[in-house]
């Protein structure tokens, strides 16, 4: 099977066309957006083509003589919405069989309902633009599949870490920086999935029969907290879970939205001058006397409500419908992922 | 010959010339130092853009009408697979050559060129402009002064997410640069390390490639009684850094900023953090750098005492990458499963 893979310099996209390459299960066309980002890719002797994510006739070009591709292209309300139509008519343009889109969990909300899956309805009414992005995205796919001859599969993906993810390295990087905060001291559920289970969750829904047109949420075994998630990241870079500060969900945002959006409607010298007299009353009294103390890290409101969830995700369609199972533990993902911290010049104390 | 009338020809438009050279030769040319008469790009496109910013020099689609100009010195900015090839053709002709890094793709390629460059008693330089900066300047003086006592250890990390505006994919094969990051970054940072420690007496290397070119690789270096590590990537960004640690101190170079250096005296827990102004050598950026390399090898060329670094002082860093490739094992990707890393071994085999 010939796969292109839409974003494959990007976290998902270069680990899915490592995998697909080292395990011969495919033969992989990696598609970026700029020559610049063939550097991962071109570590292998594999076929690359540069493409423009919004260009359908690009995209066409750049997918021609494969059999079905994955899009896995980050980016902005309106990169996410035009790559996904781009993408869907120049599979149809280069005569594809399928399609496998990486939507995200996220549609449900950083913090589900109880009992929510895929049948749940997919509200619009959330605070973070990126859910309300891709729950557009899912959408208009399902619009486009229903006129188009591409067969569609749509993934939802919890919280993906892993070598290049944001979960892994970004988290190093805050470690490092003081950054990094748990709110309500990380024991909220966190829906992980290691990198590699997802790419394996990809292999199966490209070929799959019977599941066209349909979402899937996908997850692990474990349910593991975000506490759990920390943990091997922390004490890989010798520091131990009291070093990360535990800190209460921000009151504040329960305000903020409705009053950013009273402001916007101030002219310009109103709206600065509310922003200092505000600015002042938060600055504290500094003494002469005192040791200027380190700001406390501030979660932002995605990792807020993140860190609040309370429901493990089901991922039990995927499993029915086309035999998915995690094939890397969470405790496995976990030491890949200090081991790939190690390689990317971490300074990681011990390997697991 | 005196400096103002150095005429130029550039080789090659692309993204270095374009964004180094050109203002850098401008500037040059509002001074009188030198006048550009004439380029050469097998692309039109990029030849009329860089061609625009020079309206009375001559555009030419072939090398060899280029150095029918007879300049007096031909940068040669194409790509590295063509700097042996088109280095040697303007030293025939009688031109002074500043060549950009590498000199050649080869070793042997390399020494011949200084041989030819000696031969006709033609000036030969390579561009690395990172000599020029006050931070490298600063470390070579403090070392050279004993400032930090005897140097021991050291330890460099450089790179980041790949984002340089090559135009072709064939840049990301060895054919065409000779290699991945280490011959791109490394060479810089290999010259670095030579300038200020002397010669290399040992070395071991690792790197990413699997049947391409390197995305990420490591040296471990012994410069006498002097080890450290060299850590290069073109995926995932740490503090660009180099430290170097001596019997009575430390320096270290956030490579980002080149007028910044740190220095801690002893064993002391302060250090200073300080800005360097360098009054006789105004290069406070890399295109500054760019300005007073171009300088002084137009002062070379009209025969007036000055210091560019030469074909022969380039030779070092290139002996090393070349070292390097030889002795090349894989790196440690310990988020491979065992089945991927086996064929990553083979086909990091294949590869060499």
């Amino acid at each position: 099977m010939r796969v292109a893979v839409i974003g494959a310099s990007g976290f998902i996209g270069s680990r899915v066309v490592e995998r697909l390459h080292l395990a011969g299960d495919a033969e992989v066309r990696a598609v970026v957006r700029a020559t610049a980002r063939l550097a991962g890719p071109a570590r292998f002797a594999l076929q690359a083509r540069v493409a423009d994510a919004l260009d359908r006739r690009a995209l066409a070009e750049a997918m021609a003589g494969c059999d079905g591709a994955v899009h896995t292209v980050a980016g902005d309300r309106r990169t996410i919405l035009r790559s996904v139509e781009a993408a869907y008519r120049a599979a149809e343009d280069a005569g594809l069989k399928r399609l496998v889109y990486l939507s995200s969990a996220s549609v449900h909300g950083q913090a589900p309902a109880p009992g929510t899956d895929e049948r749940s309805p997919l509200s619009r009414r959330q605070p973070i633009a990126y859910n309300r992005s891709k729950i557009e995205a899912e959408r208009l796919l399902q619009r486009l599949r229903r006129s188009g001859r591409v067969e569609l599969v749509i993934l939802r993906p919890g919280i993906v870490y892993g070598p290049r993810s944001y979960w892994t390295g970004g988290l190093a990087d805050e470690l490092l920086s003081g950054d990094a905060c748990l709110v309500d001291g990380g024991t909220g559920i966190c829906n992980a999935l290691y990198v590699d289970n997802l790419v394996h969750a990809i292999q199966l829904a490209l070929t799959a029969p019977g599941i066209d047109g349909e979402a899937f949420l996908l997850g692990e075994e474990e349910t593991v907290t975000w506490r759990d998630l920390y943990r091997p990241v922390v004490e890989a870079l010798g520091m131990s879970m009291d070093q990360v500060p535990a800190v209460p969900f921000p009151a504040r945002w329960n305000w903020k939205g409705p009053v950013r959006g009273a402001l916007r409607l101030l002219p310009g010298p109103a709206r600065a001058g509310l922003h200092a007299a505000h600015a002042a009353v938060r600055r504290p009294a500094h003494s002469p006397f005192e040791r200027s103390a380190l700001p406390k890290p501030a979660p932002t409101l995605e990792k807020a409500l993140l860190h609040r969830c309370r429901t493990k995700l089901p991922w039990r369609k995927a499993r029915e419908r086309f035999g998915y199972e995690p094939v890397v533990s969470f405790e496995e993902g976990c030491r890949r992922s200090v081991a790939w911290l190690a390689f990317a010049g971490y300074p990681v104390a011990s390997l697991p | 010959m005196g400096a103002s009338s150095v005429t130029v020809g550039i080789s090659g438009c692309g993204a270095v010339a374009a964004l180094y050279h050109a203002p850098a030769l401008k500037l040059l040319e509002a001074e009188r130092t030198l006048r550009v008469i004439g380029l050469f790009d097998p692309d039109p496109r990029e030849l009329a853009a860089v061609g625009a910013r020079f309206p009375s020099a001559a555009r030419h689609a072939s090398f060899d009408a280029l150095l029918a100009d007879k300049p007096d010195l031909v940068i040669v900015a194409s790509p590295p697979a063509h700097h042996a090839e088109q280095s040697a053709a303007a030293l025939r002709a009688g031109c002074a050559v500043l060549c950009e890094k590498p000199l050649a793709t080869r070793l042997g390629e390399a020494r011949a060129l200084v041989e030819l460059a000696s031969e006709r008693g033609r000036v030969l330089a390579v561009g690395m402009i990172r000599r020029y900066l006050p931070a490298t300047r600063f470390v070579a003086e403090a070392l050279r002064a004993g400032t930090i006592g005897t140097p021991r250890r050291f330890s460099a990390f450089e790179g980041g997410p790949f984002d340089w505006p090559v135009r072709s994919p064939v840049y990301f094969t060895r054919a065409a640069s000779g290699g991945g990051v280490l011959m791109d970054i490394g060479i810089h940072a290999l010259d670095l390390l030579g300038w200020w420690f002397g010669p290399c007496t040992a070395l071991s290397y690792e790197d990413d490639a699997m049947g391409g070119v390197e995305a990420d690789c490591r040296v471990r270096l012994s410069y006498g009684e002097v080890e450290g590590e060299l850590r290069l990537s073109r995926s995932w960004r740490r503090p660009n850094r180099y430290e170097i640690l001596g019997t009575a101190g430390r320096l270290a170079w956030p490579v980002d900023d080149p007028e910044r250096m740190e220095i801690q005296v002893g064993n002391s827990s302060c250090r200073l953090d300080g800005v360097l102004r360098d009054g006789a050598r105004p290069a406070a950026n890399f295109h500054q750098s760019m300005v007073e390399q171009i300088r002084a090898v137009c002062l070379a060329v009209s025969g007036e005492p000055t210091e560019f670094v030469s074909g022969a002082d380039a030779l070092g860093a290139l002996e090393l990458v070349e070292r390097c490739y030889c002795e090349r094992r894989p790196m440690r990707m310990g988020w491979l499963g065992a089945e991927e890393l086996r064929a990553a071994e083979r086909l990091a085999d294949a590869g060499l």
